[in-house]
C-alpha cells in the first residue's frame, strides 16, 4: 500500500497524508472534502490539502468558519451516499462540532431502523509544543472515547495515511483522525526500521499495531510503552535513554486505531514484559490511557508485575510560553522518569547518567547543603492507631526530593496515606517496608549531599541483594535475622513471583490484623461420594466434593450472616448481600483464590464448571481481576492424599476461611460387631475471634458437616441436577 | 503408542503401556489436579479450546479419544 521505493528518503508525515488524500480522490468519485481555508494556493493551515482544490475543485469545498455547520453538512452528504472527509483546522474547534458528531453523525448509523452507512472522517490537527496557547494546542481524544459507532484513529509515523483513511471510510460509520501537529514535519518510518538501533514491525490484522523494539530483541521486552502516534517519538526517546542508562529493553507499541481498541495483537508482548506504561499528550483525568489500563488489567492481571503506569500531560490548561508549556505537556523525560520510578531502575541511572538536580533545583541544593539534614518523621494520621505500617517507599534511596514530594506510604488501620517531605535533599531511608512505627519516629532523612555509595548503612542492618542479575536494581530483601553473616546472605536467593508476593501480602496482613481461632470437625462422606459418583455417571461429567463444600458454605450464609461479613470498625460488621465464595486453586505453584459469585444460586454442576474453569485459567495464568476479587468467605481445598489438618489464615478483610482435607479411610465396628471401612474428611474453620466465637464456629461447621453427611438436605431441587 | 497416550503417560508419570481407554478418574494417579493438566496438555497439543463442561465430561482416555474424533483430530 505504501508507495515508497526502498531507496528513497522517507516522505514527511504531512506529505504522506497529502498524497493519501490525492490518491483517495483519484479513486473515489463520490468523495468530498470540507473545511476552512482549504483552497489553493493556501492549501489549508498545515498544507495537508495542498493541490486538492486545483485537481478536484467541485468536490473540495471551502466553508464558512462554523464547525457545527461544516459537520452538519458533512453528515448530510454522508447520509445521502457520499464519502466525506472534513478538516477541522484545530482539534480544539471540534468542540463546536461536538453536537453534530455525538447527536447526528454517530447516531444516524443506527437510529433509522436499519444500519445506514455514514462514511465520514473528521481530520483534526491536535497537540501542543508549538506555543499556540490554550485553545490551539489541546489533545481532545479523551472527550470522544466511548461514543457508539464513532471510531477514533491517530496519525502515526508507522501507519500509511492512505490505509488509515481508506479503512476509516470503509467502516461506514463516523470516525475522527487525530493528527498531532508535531508529526507533520517528521519523516515516516519505512522498511521496518526506526533508526540504527530500533526496528519495528506491524502486528495484528487490518491497520494493526506498530511494535518498535531494539534490534534483535523483538521477543524480550522489560517494559512496554503503549503510545499513540503523536507521542511515538517521545516514547522512543525515553526507550533509548532507558536502554542507554540501564541496558533495558523498552519497547513501544502504537495502535492506528485508538477506539474501539483491539488490544489482542499486543497482549502476548505486554504479558511477557509484565510491565506496561500508557502515555498520551491529553491532560490528566478521564484519559484514553486509563481506558487502556483498565483493559490491560482485566485481561492480563496475573501476568503483570506492577500496575499499568498511566502518564499524561498535567491537569492544566496549556500555556503559550514555551517554558511553561513544556512543564505541562508530556515529554520524553516524563516517560523516562515515570518508567524508571515504576520499574525501580533509579540506582543504575545514578551510576551511569544521572546528571544530578536540574538547574531549577540548583538553588534548593545549595540551601540544603548550607543547612542540615531534614528528618522525615511519622505524622499523626488519625485518632485510632498508635502505630502505622510502612507500606511502600515512593522515592528511590538517594534520589533528590523537593519539598511536598510524597516520599513514603504508610498503612493505617483504615487507609493508606502518602507522607510528603517537609524540605528538600537526597533521601536516605531509615525505615523499611513492613516496619511498624509510632508518631514521631524517623522514616528517613533528607541529606544535603548524596550519601557515598560504598558507605555502610548504619541505620539499618546490611541486606542481601538479588545476585541473579547484577545489572538489575538493588532491591532490599529483609534478612531472616539481623545479625546473619554477610556471606550467608549473599548465597543464592529465590525471588518470589508476583502471585506469591500477592499471597505474602495478604497472609502477612491477615497474620497481623486477624486474631484468629480455629475449630475442626470430622464428617463422614460415604453417602455424598456415592451420590456424586452416581450423578457424575448420569451427567457424564465429573462432580467432586469441592463443589458440595462450596455449595454448603454458600447455603449457610442465610443463617450465619456474620461469617460472610467484614469489619467496618471495632464494633460494626458489614454484612454481605450474597455469598461469594473464594476457592483456593494451586495447580502450577501459584496460589489463586478466585471467587464463585452467588454460589447459593448455582447447581453443583454449575459450580463444578466454574471450578474447572478456574483451574484451567490458573494453569495458563489467565485470571482477570474481577475473578479474583469480591469474595466474602473462602474455602481452602487440599485433596492431596494424606492431608489430615489444614489451618488456613483468614483472608483479611474476610472473617472466615473453611478448609477441607483429603478423603481418608478409617475402620469402625458397626452395631453388629462387624469391622467396616468408611470415608471421612476433616472440615476446619479459621475465624476472626473478634466477630465469631468458638460456639458459633462449631454450629457453622456442624451445618457443613450435615450437608456432607445428609446430602439430600443440601440446597434446593436444582442443586443435584446435572445441568 | 499414540500422542494422546504419551501425553497422559507424561502427566500421570507412568509408562505408556499402562494407559488404555479405561484409564481415567477412577485411576488412583488421575487426581483432580492431573485431570486439569491432562486437559490443558491435550488442548495445547491438538489446538483445541476445551470448555470447562467438556473438560469435566472427559473422565477417561476413551472420552478424550472421542472428543478428539468429534473435533476432527486424529488421536
Amino acid at each position: 500500500m505504501t508507495p515508497i521505493a526502498a531507496t528513497t528518503v522517507a516522505p514527511r508525515v504531512a506529505e504522506n497524508l497529502n498524497h493519501a488524500l490525492h490518491r483517495l480522490f483519484d479513486r473515489e468519485e463520490r468523495l468530498y472534502l470540507l473545511g476552512e481555508d482549504l483552497l489553493d494556493p493556501y492549501g489549508g493551515a498545515f498544507k495537508i490539502t495542498k493541490g486538492l482544490s486545483s485537481r478536484f475543485g467541485d468536490r473540495v469545498v471551502a466553508t464558512p468558519l462554523s464547525e457545527g455547520g461544516i459537520l452538519g453538512v458533512a453528515g448530510g452528504l454522508a447520509l445521502c451516499g457520499n464519502e466525506v472527509i472534513v478538516e477541522v483546522m484545530f482539534g480544539d474547534f471540534l468542540a463546536l462540532g461536538f453536537d453534530q458528531v455525538l447527536n447526528f453523525a454517530s447516531k444516524s448509523v443506527s437510529m433509522y431502523g436499519r444500519r445506514v452507512p455514514i462514511p465520514l472522517v473528521v481530520r483534526c490537527p491536535v497537540g501542543g509544543n508549538r506555543g499556540y496557547g490554550p485553545t490551539h494546542s489541546q489533545s481532545p481524544q479523551k472527550h470522544f472515547v466511548g461514543i457508539p459507532n464513532l471510531a477514533l484513529y491517530e496519525l502515526s509515523p508507522f501507519h500509511d495515511a492512505e490505509a488509515v483513511l481508506h479503512t476509516a471510510l470503509q467502516r461506514g460509520a463516523p470516525a475522527i483522525l487525530f493528527e498531532d501537529k508535531v508529526l507533520y514535519t517528521r519523516r515516516m518510518y519505512q522498511e521496518n526500521r526506526v533508526d540504527d538501533a530500533y526496528r519495528y514491525r506491524i502486528t495484528g490484522s487490518g491497520l494493526g499495531w506498530a511494535h518498535a523494539f531494539p534490534d534483535g530483541e523483538e521477543d524480550s521486552a522489560d517494559f512496554v510503552v503503549v503510545a499513540p502516534g503523536g507521542v511515538t517519538h517521545r516514547a522512543l526517546d525515553a526507550a533509548r535513554a532507558l536502554r542507554e542508562a540501564h541496558g533495558r529493553s523498552v519497547h513501544v507499541v502504537t495502535p492506528a486505531q485508538l477506539h474501539p481498541l483491539d488490544i489482542e495483537p499486543v497482549l502476548p508482548l505486554l504479558a511477557s514484559a509484565g510491565r506496561v506504561a500508557v502515555v498520551e499528550e491529553g491532560t490528566a483525568g478521564g484519559t484514553w490511557g486509563s481506558e487502556v489500563a483498565q483493559v490491560v488489567h482485566e485481561r492480563i492481571w496475573s501476568s503483570l508485575s506492577g500496575p499499568v503506569l498511566s502518564l499524561s500531560s498535567a491537569d492544566s490548561i496549556i500555556p503559550t510560553a514555551g517554558h511553561l508549556e513544556r512543564e505541562v505537556l508530556l515529554g520524553a523525560e516524563d516517560i523516562r522518569d515515570g518508567i524508571r520510578r515504576a520499574a525501580g531502575w533509579g540506582d543504575a541511572l545514578r551510576e551511569t547518567a544521572q546528571p544530578g538536580p536540574t538547574q531549577a533545583q540548583a538553588a534548593a541544593v545549595e540551601t540544603a547543603a548550607a543547612g542540615t539534614t531534614t528528618p522525615v518523621t511519622v505524622p499523626k494520621l488519625n485518632n485510632n492507631d498508635e502505630t502505622y505500617l510502612v507500606a511502600d517507599w515512593l522515592v528511590d534511596e538517594d534520589a533528590w526530593v523537593e519539598p511536598d514530594t510524597e516520599v513514603v506510604a504508610l498503612d493505617t488501620s483504615k487507609a493508606q496515606a502518602d507522607i510528603a517531605a517537609s524540605g528538600s535533599g537526597y533521601l536516605r531511608r531509615v525505615a523499611a517496608v513492613g516496619d511498624e512505627l509510632a508518631v514521631g519516629d524517623i522514616l528517613g532523612h533528607l541529606l544535603p549531599e548524596r550519601a557515598p555509595r560504598a558507605a555502610p548503612e548504619q541505620d539499618r542492618p546490611a541486606r542481601p541483594t538479588r545476585s541473579a542479575a547484577p545489572d538489575r536494581p538493588v532491591e532490599p530483601i529483609r534478612p531472616l535475622t539481623e545479625d546473619a553473616p554477610q556471606e550467608d546472605l549473599a548465597a543464592e536467593v529465590h525471588r518470589l513471583d508476583r502471585a506469591q508476593q500477592g499471597t505474602a501480602a495478604v497472609v502477612a496482613k491477615s497474620h497481623r490484623e486477624v486474631p484468629a481461632g480455629f475449630t475442626l470437625v470430622k464428617a463422614q462422606v460415604d453417602d455424598v461420594l456415592d451420590r456424586l459418583d452416581r450423578l457424575s455417571d448420569e451427567g457424564g461429567a465429573v462432580l467432586g466434593l469441592a463443589e458440595v463444600v462450596v455449595k454448603a458454605v454458600a447455603d449457610a450464609q442465610r443463617d450465619f450472616p456474620r461469617f460472610f461479613g467484614s469489619l467496618v470498625d471495632d464494633r460494626t460488621v458489614a454484612l454481605a448481600d450474597a455469598p461469594h465464595v473464594g476457592v483456593t486453586v494451586d495447580v502450577d505453584g501459584s496460589l489463586y483464590v478466585p471467587v464463585v459469585t452467588r454460589a447459593h444460586e448455582r447447581s453443583l454442576a454449575e459450580i463444578a464448571d466454574t471450578l474447572m474453569d478456574f483451574r484451567m485459567k490458573a494453569l495458563g495464568k489467565e485470571f482477570t481481576a474481577h475473578e479474583l476479587t469480591g469474595g466474602n468467605i473462602a474455602v481452602s481445598l487440599n485433596p492431596d492424599p494424606g492431608v489430615v489438618l489444614v489451618q488456613p489464615l483468614v483472608l483479611w478483610p474476610q472473617l472466615c476461611m473453611v478448609s477441607v482435607g483429603a478423603v481418608g479411610d478409617e475402620c469402625r465396628i458397626d452395631e453388629a460387631g462387624v469391622a467396616r471401612t468408611r470415608r471421612f474428611v476433616h472440615i476446619g474453620l479459621a475465624y476472626d475471634h473478634r466477630v465469631v466465637n468458638g460456639r458459633d464456629a462449631v454450629l457453622f461447621l456442624t451445618r457443613i458437616k450435615a450437608a456432607l453427611e445428609e446430602p439430600a438436605q443440601l440446597g434446593g431441587e436444582l442443586t443435584w441436577t446435572t445441568a | 503408542m499414540s500422542t494422546l497416550e504419551r501425553i497422559i503417560a507424561d502427566v500421570l508419570g507412568v509408562a505408556e503401556e499402562e494407559i488404555d481407554d479405561e484409564t481415567g478418574t477412577a485411576t488412583a494417579s488421575w487426581t483432580s489436579l492431573r485431570h486439569v493438566q491432562i486437559i490443558a496438555a491435550v488442548g495445547r497439543e491438538y489446538g483445541l479450546r476445551i470448555t470447562p463442561r467438556r473438560a469435566r465430561s472427559c473422565r477417561s482416555v476413551g472420552d478424550l479419544r472421542k472428543l478428539l474424533a468429534e473435533e476432527g483430530r486424529s488421536a
